[in-house]
């Protein structure tokens, strides 16, 4: 045995121990970069499941024409000024009728939300017989309600209820006089005061409108971009300072846009703040640099034999770009779009700056009504007192995922099939 | 005519503009036997015509609809009798938004004074006269444009290079967006900086200690000097952005070696992609994660051992946007050691060097320039980083480098001064603005720097 | 054949369309000669370093040697020659288990350094390859000084306790690759400074250094031109007084100048193996024939 052989063999354990550590080291931090994201999904999910449902609790309410103040339930103005609360109190006292005294009332008639109003105005509209009428109804319960009907045991003791509150509320739970339905204003209304008459629909109409503006906007723009610098531009120092600026831009922290948009879109040309155009403005210039990136990438990958053969049969460049290199390489600018839209859809910080984090109730219609975005909105309930519109952020982040979620296996999927292998 | 309406009936002239253009070249083919006596295609000629209909036309739209506002406001304002006339930006957005307010019947005549609703009637009928002027000279040109290219059409004409031509600068002008936009970034924050610092002398803002933005609101108290001190959000950035470095860079560097080097391609497929969900992930949600679990857990943990830690500790957010940059970085550090080339291990491992010191001592000095350009990048994006910190940092300013403590960050400020009700001339709003200046200005350098780097390492391996 | 040539241009960086096309000519080759039942000459010797039986290298389903038998003997030269594509190189490689590196690539038969069974589970790759070092293609010089270059193996390998030991394993090394006076000025600079040929003899010092007892060259001389060529050669020939050397080369010139033994693959399998003067002279094979004509490959 050599010289070599004895001394390597003395270093061998120390040598192997130090590997063992570290791959050990490697695979620590996979699994802590792991655990990370399922620790954040879990904390998520189970924070947010419980905001798709709400409770209900059931009153015989009587359509009572006096307490309501209706005498023509087809009069569309009475019937806006009804009394509904007035024949829901009603019931809650039949309901307990132990309950005296002013505060003790007023606590009473806090299990009900004042959104069920609005529910037995729509009844009434739909159908006026039911005037004078009694009906055994589900009402939609009281934020606060749902949260302790919710809660367990333990959980129970920090609710906001006070205790007379949950004496009546464990009854209802008791006798069956609540029960647990799918939550339809999350997916039917806009903002609220109120978390259980608060839903996403508003946020997800002005995320819709805010991505069409964008996508309308960035990949025409996007893809020109990188079919100039790509094919026609000449090497110069115009051409590389474009090529600088773009990358940078890639780069620039997206609340700076937002100071852009803010100063230039809104204070210069007197666009109105809030609208979703000019978020769509703003999140345009922000992924315009990806959308540019990647179609680059995508025109790159057109082989030089296709655009050779073109021009050999005598086609214009304009003619090999427009009739040849950009149907082959659309599928790759596509996946680049998707994903640029995907990064606009969760973006928030440049949409508080040219304030679309007002408070909105209304849906927006267009791309030129206030609104607010789907992540504006968690940001907006993540931040209220309130502890049901914790609940309510998670869903509304469920489903923001779900959306992005969506568009990335969407993104792949058109990779995978429209790849081309030249 | 409404806007929407005009860009209706422009597309339908385009569309008339087009078919006529194309049926001319036919008709001038016909007598010299068919279109290849052309020079082109009637497809070009069409297009020809099209374009002299559209651009001119679109050009004089976008311009009007840019300014005509900002014009129109200037002239109602001009307008107006001189004891009402606007003296500081807030009375100015007071009185202009008075007059809209009258003008879109929001707020009864009665309740203004009577200049005040004279030019909210001459902002009514300003804004009428705007629109028509702009319908009919949209229309004229329209038809000019469109006249004009109809007459020129010829089979000796060069259609298809003029289209071509003006395809190709329509090109070029959207590769210059990119220009336009750095542009607009550098003017819209310079200008609002330069009149911050109108008011605040410069050595204050970099230097001062002090970061309380309110007082400056009071009519009477000029930004007192002390008030814009951004020392203490220099130092919030930079507490929280290496918290997370310290996180996202060993984690991040470490997975990305063990993902390149060890692992089999099974646990390659599954754990890459999951990590680059959390970059996926959008940062809002991080900031939830943030404000909601982490932070409140920490505190809890802290308690626990005696310790005191603020709710919104320094921690909480620094943890969460390192785990958020991890992914960031693992990518990067991917990219620069698999451009080590293949020879550089063999050799190494021909030597008889276990695969752990092959890492450490030739691939990773080898690669550490362009990983070094990454952890730049990863840091650059800490700093910019905003909505996990607005969500789960303080919002008090406090010089400290203790991470258990709360503290504030430029972006934080930047979204405080901004959102909710503001002037737009104050002090306050305007210190957002220098704020952003000094975040674009360090952002850009790092990004420079690191993929100046990154370039010059990428080269050396090509 | 597919996958085992897209990982022989991974690992070893040479993609020539040349070598597509030389397969073909073989292909057409290989219909009118068979191979040889068993190899032709004298693959054999007494008392060998490396004594190799029945090798056989898969690529996940593909093989790319067959039953490949020969030795090599101490302090001796051999050269492993055939078209591109034979599988010299995934043998050489198999020698000092850098074919370890390929997840997909499995090496059957019975190799022995010595007594020692290379594929033995219980035996480390680490002392392996110290014993048993290589050359590779492209001169891979590190990114650092070329004093560090040289002292890389002797460093982890822990060869010297004092830095004075270090330095003079360094020096010997970059002498006996008749370095040492071209580069003891500076010592210090980087290593990817060098010429191709000074790169190249770098590396050599760099495997020298820890006085392996064999030194494997994957086509050592493809990258450089005409000089630094004759000077590597120069080089082999000295250091076979001290070492055994198994070298890969597609010049037939080159295996005729500095080997003892000369080994023909062709398509996998190794067709005939002697003396080198007898190959190139008067080769028993008609394949062998045809490739030393210049028929091919």
């Amino acid at each position: 045995m050599s010289e070599t052989t004895e001394k390597v063999r003395k270093t061998l354990a120390r040598r192997y121990r130090a590997e063992k550590r570290f791959k050990a080291f490697g695979i620590g931090s996979i699994a802590i970069g792991l655990m990370a994201l399922v620790l954040l999904f879990t904390d998520i999910i189970g924070k947010g499941h419980s905001a798709f449902v709400e409770h209900e609790i059931q009153l015989p309410i009587t359509f009572d024409a006096e307490v309501l103040d209706i005498s023509n339930p087809r009069d569309e103005d009475e019937l806006n000024y009804g009394n509904y609360q007035g024949v829901i109190r009603d019931a809650l006292a039949e309901r307990f009728p132990s309950v005296e005294g002013r505060q003790d009332t007023r606590a009473l008639n806090q299990l009900v939300s004042t959104g069920a109003g609005y529910a037995l105005r729509d009844m009434l509209r739909e159908d006026p017989s039911l005037l004078g009428e009694t009906r055994t109804l589900w009402l939609l319960a009281d934020d606060d309600v749902d949260l302790f009907l919710k809660a367990n045991e333990k959980q129970r003791e920090d609710s906001r209820l006070n205790a007379k509150q949950r004496e009546w509320v464990a009854e209802l739970e008791a006798s069956g006089e609540t029960r647990v339905v799918f939550n339809q204003s999350l997916f039917s209304y806009g903002d609220s005061r109120e978390p259980e008459q608060a839903g996403i629909l508003g946020a997800i109409l002005g995320s819709l409108f805010t991505m069409i503006v964008t996508l309308v906007l960035s990949f025409p723009i996007g893809v020109a971009a990188a079919v100039y610098l790509e094919e026609f531009a000449p090497k110069n120092k115009f051409t590389d300072f474009i090529e600088v600026n773009i990358n940078n831009l890639a780069a620039v922290p997206s609340i700076i846009f937002g100071l852009l948009g803010l100063a230039v879109i809104i204070g210069l040309f007197g666009l109105p703040r809030s609208v979703p155009l000019v978020g769509g403005i703003v999140l345009t210039l922000m992924t315009l640099p990806t959308i540019i990136i990647s179609s680059r990438a995508a025109i790159k990958a057109v082989p030089p034999s296709i655009r050779q053969a073109a021009l050999g049969l005598g086609a214009s460049k304009m003619q090999v770009v427009l009739h040849h290199v950009l149907p082959l390489a659309l599928p790759g600018m596509l996946t680049g779009a998707i994903i640029g839209m995907a990064q606009a859809l969760g973006e928030t910080a440049p949409l508080l700056m040219i304030g679309m984090v007002a408070f909105i109730v209304d849906l927006p219609a267009g791309p030129l009504d206030a609104a607010t975005v789907l992540p504006v909105q968690i940001y907006l309930w993540a931040d209220s007192p309130e502890q049901s519109f914790e609940a309510l952020a998670s869903a509304a982040i469920m489903v923001l995922l779900a959306f992005l979620i969506t568009m990335n296996t969407l993104a792949v999927v058109l990779r995978k099939r429209l790849e081309r292998r030249w | 005519m409404q806007t929407g309406n005009l860009l209706l009936l422009l597309v339908v002239m385009v569309a008339g503009a087009y078919y006529l253009g194309h049926r001319r070249s036919y008709a001038l083919a016909r007598p010299l036997g068919g279109i290849r006596h052309l020079h082109s295609l009637p497809f070009y000629f069409a297009m020809r015509s099209a374009m002299w209909c559209a651009i001119p036309a679109m050009v004089v739209l976008a311009l009007w609809l840019a300014f005509d506002d900002s014009i129109i406001r200037q002239q109602v304002l001009a307008s107006l009798p001189q004891q009402l006339q606007p003296t500081d930006a807030s009375s100015y957005n007071l009185t202009l938004s008075k007059i809209q307010n009258v003008a879109s019947g929001a707020l009864p005549t009665s309740f203004v004074e009577p200049p005040i609703a004279e030019a909210a009637q001459r902002l009514q009928s300003l804004k009428q006269t705007s629109a028509m002027a702009l319908t009919v000279v949209v229309i004229v040109l329209c038809m000019l444009g469109g006249a004009w290219a109809w007459l020129k059409v010829s089979p000796q004409l060069r259609a298809r290079q003029q289209v071509e031509r003006v395809l190709q600068t329509i090109f070029m002008l959207c590769a210059t967006v990119a220009i336009l936009t750095t542009v607009g970034i550098v003017l819209s924050v310079l200008f609002e900086s330069i009149r911050f610092f109108g008011r605040v002398p410069v050595t204050d803002f970099l230097f001062g200690l002090q970061w309380s933005p309110q007082t400056a609101l009071r009519a009477d108290q000029v930004a007192s000097g002390g008030a814009f001190g951004a020392v203490p959000l220099f130092m919030g950035t930079l507490l929280i952005s290496a918290i997370a470095l310290l996180v996202a860079v060993p984690v991040g560097l470490m997975s990305a070696i063990y993902l390149a080097e060890y692992a089999s391609n099974r646990v390659r497929t599954v754990a890459k992609p999951a990590l680059e969900v959390l970059a996926g992930v959008p940062t809002v949600v991080y900031g939830f994660f943030a404000a909601l679990t982490v932070a409140p857990f920490i505190r809890g943990l802290g308690e626990s051992i005696g310790l005191n830690v603020a709710s919104e500790s320094a921690l909480a957010a620094g943890l969460v946007m390192g785990i958020m940059i991890i992914p960031f970085v693992s990518s990067l550090a991917d990219d620069v050691i698999t451009a080590v080339p293949q020879a550089m291990r063999d050799g190494s491992l021909g030597l008889g060097a276990t695969k752990s010191e092959t890492i450490k001592k030739v691939i990773f000095p080898a690669a550490l320039p362009g990983i070094m350009g990454g952890i730049l990048l990863a840091a650059s994006r800490a700093i910019g980083e905003t909505m996990i910190v607005v969500m789960a940092a303080g919002l008090a300013a406090n010089l400290t480098a203790n991470p258990l403590e709360a503290v504030t960050t430029i972006t934080v400020q930047i979204v405080t001064l901004l959102t909710g009700d503001q002037e737009f001339d104050s002090a306050k709003t305007l210190a957002a603005f220098a704020l952003g200046l000094m975040l674009f200005i360090t952002t850009l350098v790092m990004n420079i720097f690191a993929l100046h780097i990154v370039k010059k390492y990428r080269e050396q391996y090509d | 054949m597919e996958t085992a040539q897209q990982l022989d241009k991974r690992s070893l960086g040479n993609n020539d369309a040349a070598k597509d096309k030389a397969i073909k000519e073989q292909d057409t080759m290989t219909q009118d000669t068979p191979y040889p039942e068993q190899t032709v000459g004298s693959p054999y010797v007494d008392d060998p370093k490396m004594r190799l039986r029945d090798v056989e290298v898969f690529y996940a389903d593909n093989q790319a040697i067959h039953g490949v038998s020969l030795d090599i003997g101490k302090n001796e030269v051999v050269s492993l020659i055939g078209p591109s594509g034979c599988g010299k190189s995934t043998f050489l490689r198999c020698l000092n288990r850098m074919n370890d590196t390929i997840d997909i690539c499995r090496v059957k038969g019975d190799l022995r350094l010595e007594d020692q069974d290379l594929y033995d589970p219980k035996l480390d790759v680490v002392e392996l390859r110290a014993r048993v070092g290589m050359v590779f293609q492209k001169p891979n010089p590190f990114p650092k000084s070329i004093y560090d270059n040289v002292a890389y193996g002797p460093r982890i390998h822990g060869l010297a306790n004092k830095k004075y030991d270090l330095d003079e394993i360094v020096e010997n090394s970059l002498q006996k690759a008749g370095l040492w006076n071209e580069v003891k000025d500076r010592l210090h600079s980087p290593g990817t400074g060098l010429s191709g040929g000074q790169q190249q003899r770098l590396c050599i010092a760099r495997t020298i250094a820890v006085s392996p007892e064999v030194v494997l060259m994957d086509e050592p001389c493809s990258a450089l031109d005409p000089i630094a060529t004759a000077k590597i050669e120069e080089l082999i020939s000295e250091l076979s007084e001290s070492y055994t050397i198994a070298i890969v080369t597609h010049s037939m010139q080159q295996a005729a100048r500095v080997s003892h033994r000369t080994a023909y693959f062709h398509l996998g399998r190794l067709i005939e193996m002697n003396d080198t003067d007898t190959v190139f002279t008067k080769p028993e094979h008609d394949l062998t024939e045809a490739y030393i004509t210049g028929r091919f490959g």
